[in-house]
C-alpha cells in the first residue's frame, strides 16, 4: 500500500480547482451577457474552484486515513498471530533443551530461526499490503 | 547455587522452564501469577527473577519488576514475552533483559541467563560457574 507524496496530491487538487473554474467561467462567458455584473459571476467561479480544491484535498485525506487504519488493523492482527505462534513454539524449544541433545537443539534453533524470518516477513508484508504470494510462487522459501 | 524466581502463568511452560533451569544448576522457585510472584519476593530473597510479561494484565510483569526493585537483594530481572516490545519500554520499567519467546535467545535461555548474571555480578557469576564445574 503505497502512499503518494504530498506534492502530487496538492497539484491534483489545484488542477481540479482550475478545471472547475475554467469550465464554469467558460460556460458563463458563453451563456451570460457580459455586463457590469459579469465580474461577480467570475468571482463566483473562482470560489467554486477553491471549494473544489478543498473537497479534493479532503477526499484524499480521508482515503489516506482509511489506508492507515487498515494498515494498523492488519499490523494488530499480525502482532496477535506472532504472539500465539511464539507462545506455541516456546514450550517446544524448552522441551528440546530439556533433552540436552545438541543435534536436536541445533535443529530446533534452525527451525525457530526460520519461523522468526517468516514472522518478520509476514509482518512486513502485512504493513505494506503485499498479497501476491500465489502469483510469486512459494515466496522463495523451500518446502 | 543461584536462586531463581520464575513467574509464569502457563503451567506447561512453567514446568519445562523450571526443569531446563534446574538442569543448568539453578535453584528455581515458581509463581503462577504476578501477585504470587510479588508475595514470593516479599517473603524471600532471590538472585534472579524471570517473569512473563502478560499474565493477569497485559503488563503484569512490570509489577513483578517493580517488586523486585524494592527487594533488598536487588536481583537480576529478566522479562520473557511472546509480544515483542520496544527496548526503551522494558528498560524504563527497570528490567535488565528481555527474552522473546521463540527467538534464538530464548532457545538458549539457561546459558543466556548465566551470561547475564556474569555481567550483572561478575564475581558472583564466576563463583556460580565454579560451583557448577
Amino acid at each position: 500500500m503505497a502512499f503518494a507524496a504530498k506534492g502530487p496530491k496538492i497539484s491534483l487538487a489545484v488542477l481540479c480547482g482550475l478545471i472547475v473554474t475554467l469550465i464554469a467561467a467558460g460556460v458563463h462567458f458563453a451563456t451570460v451577457p457580459q455586463d457590469s455584473t459579469f465580474r461577480y459571476i467570475v468571482i463566483g467561479d473562482l470560489i467554486a474552484g477553491l471549494t473544489a480544491i478543498i473537497v479534493c484535498l479532503a477526499i484524499q485525506l480521508r482515503q489516506e486515513e482509511v489506508h492507515y487504519r487498515t494498515a494498523m488493523e492488519r499490523a494488530a492482527i499480525v502482532a496477535e498471530l506472532n504472539h500465539h505462534v511464539r507462545n506455541a513454539v516456546f514450550p517446544l524449544c524448552l522441551a528440546v533443551q530439556k533433552t540436552g541433545n545438541e543435534d536436536a537443539i541445533k535443529t530446533s534453533n534452525e527451525a525457530v530461526e526460520r519461523i522468526n524470518i517468516a514472522l518478520k516477513d509476514a509482518t512486513a508484508d502485512a504493513m505494506s499490503g503485499r498479497t501476491e504470494y500465489l502469483a510469486a510462487g512459494s515466496n522463495g522459501h523451500p518446502g | 547455587m543461584l536462586k531463581i524466581l520464575l513467574v509464569e502463568d502457563e503451567p506447561t511452560v512453567q514446568k519445562l522452564f523450571k526443569q531446563v533451569l534446574e538442569m543448568q544448576n539453578f535453584a528455581v522457585d515458581t509463581a503462577s501469577s504476578a501477585r504470587d510472584g510479588i508475595s514470593a519476593l516479599q517473603s524471600d530473597s532471590f538472585d534472579i527473577v524471570i517473569s512473563d510479561l502478560r499474565m493477569e494484565t497485559p503488563f503484569a510483569g512490570y509489577d513483578v519488576v517493580k517488586a523486585a526493585h524494592q527487594s533488598p537483594s536487588r536481583p537480576l530481572i529478566a522479562l520473557v514475552t511472546a509480544y515483542p516490545i520496544p527496548s526503551s519500554d522494558w528498560k524504563r520499567a527497570g528490567a535488565d533483559a528481555l527474552f522473546v519467546k521463540g527467538s534464538s535467545d530464548a532457545v538458549n535461555l539457561g546459558r543466556e541467563i548465566q551470561r547475564l548474571w556474569n555481567q550483572h555480578c561478575p564475581l558472583a557469576g564466576d563463583v556460580a560457574i565454579e560451583k557448577r564445574a
